[in-house]
């Protein structure tokens, strides 16, 4: 399944970066993936994930983007007389809309498959070893970190906010926050060490003869 | 405990500082994620030019409290690219605008804090303030690279700062921008410094105190 996922990610940074894709090679990219989507092992959660997607938050811009190209792209000569919308712009706004149906679609097959924590594995393997060691780390610790920067914010707010010397509210606030997130990440320390983290290859816990 | 040493007397230092700029970087990213997308989302279309230097300088400050804590070379690169991954990863496509943007601001203030050596009050406000004022260039950077070319990238800069000034006159437009880019990089800095220092003696203090 590895070379089926590489191609469907190279198919949606090519989605990205190209925003005039169009025509028949949109519509064998979106086979593709959904090809890729029903043959995967994970079918059952990139299924799941598609239905996650009919939303009206999503479904509204498929549906409008068309409706708003015939009203707004083209030229009013290619218009056919008495006709509202104009046939290029209701093709260009089809493909747009296809388009973001492709990398809705792509991006759920992806994320069924490819954690975060892949990724960060990915950046280690290619000699990032900080990078991706940080990656991992910046996951974990990040709902902590928002916390206690949530929590200084809440304490601010209660002794009247930013509204009296807001410079000195704005330091203070930062210094907490920082204090927490200082703390939290002493606490990060200690486990990672725990772990051997940190320590010479040979002293690892874990790697001795047993 | 001094500014710049509370890494290095404890054990264990290199993993400390990376835990540190992993955890600054991750607020940055979060940051981006959350207020750059409300910004971008809630201001009205001709204050484009703003948000830009307004995340820019909400990160840098992160960043920059960041390096008290991990005060080595490239800790601020590693920041930036942690915050950029966590853009990646995030909700939204990869746009590569704030994504550079990101890897330009935290490439151009570790410039500043590597060729100063000791950090100081002045180089935090230099090195943000110079980062921020970058966020004017990198649309020129991105027209390089996606062959857009430079003129439609100035006269767009032009007519969005014009928009928002309201003003004509090209000069103007661009010293009052470049004006407010470095005001507000310079108010990051001056912030990061002073919360940076602030959270070292609070954090000396305690560390300091014997255990009940």
């Amino acid at each position: 399944m590895k070379w089926p996922l590489l191609s469907l990610g190279l198919l949606l940074l090519s989605l990205t970066v190209v925003p005039w894709l169009a025509g028949l090679p949109l519509l064998a990219a979106l086979a593709v993936i959904v090809g890729v989507g029903l043959a995967t092992p994970q079918r059952a959660a990139v299924r799941r994930s598609w239905r996650g997607l009919l939303r009206l938050p999503l479904l509204l811009p498929l549906v409008l983007l068309p409706l708003l190209g015939g009203l707004f792209l083209g030229t009013p000569g290619d218009r056919p007389a008495g006709a509202p919308l104009s046939p290029a712009g209701l093709l260009t706004g089809t493909w747009l809309a296809l388009r973001l149906l492709a990398l809705f679609l792509a991006g759920a097959v992806l994320t069924a498959h490819v954690s975060p924590y892949t990724v960060a594995r990915a950046l280690e393997r290619l000699g990032l070893h900080g990078l991706g060691f940080a990656l991992g780390l910046a996951l974990n610790a990040l709902p902590g970190a928002l916390r206690a920067v949530s929590e200084s914010w809440q304490a601010l707010r209660l002794r009247g906010g930013l509204r009296h010397s807001w410079w000195r509210g704005l330091r203070l606030f930062l210094i907490n926050a920082t204090v927490r997130v200082v703390c939290q990440g002493e606490e990060t320390l200690l486990a990672a060490q725990l772990r051997g983290h940190g320590l010479p290859e040979r002293t690892r816990p874990g790697r001795g003869r047993a | 405990m001094s500014s710049h040493t509370l890494g290095k007397e404890r054990p264990g230092r290199r993993i400390r500082e990376l835990i540190y700029a992993a955890l600054f970087g991750a607020l940055w990213g979060a940051l981006e994620i959350t207020v750059g997308s409300y910004l971008h989302t809630l201001l009205p279309p001709g204050t484009a030019p703003l948000v830009g230097p307004v995340m820019a300088a909400i990160g840098l400050t992160v960043a920059l409290i960041g390096r008290h804590f991990a005060p080595y070379r490239g800790s601020l690169l590693l920041m930036g690219a942690v915050a950029a991954l966590l853009k990646v990863i995030g909700p939204g496509t990869v746009r590569w605008g704030p994504l550079l943007g990101i890897l330009i601001e935290a490439g151009s203030a570790e410039l500043v804090l590597l060729l100063a050596r000791r950090p100081r009050r002045v180089t935090y406000v230099i090195a943000a303030a110079l980062a921020v004022a970058s966020t004017l260039g990198q649309r020129f950077l991105l027209a390089l690279i996606f062959a857009e070319g430079l003129g439609t990238a100035w006269r767009g800069l032009i007519y969005e700062g014009g928009k928002m000034v309201g003003l004509t006159w090209a000069a103007a437009i661009l010293g009052i921008l470049l004006a407010v880019n470095l005001a507000l990089g310079a108010l990051a800095g001056e912030l990061a410094w002073e919360v940076g220092r602030g959270a070292e003696r609070r954090l000396a203090r305690r560390w300091e105190e014997p255990a009940p």
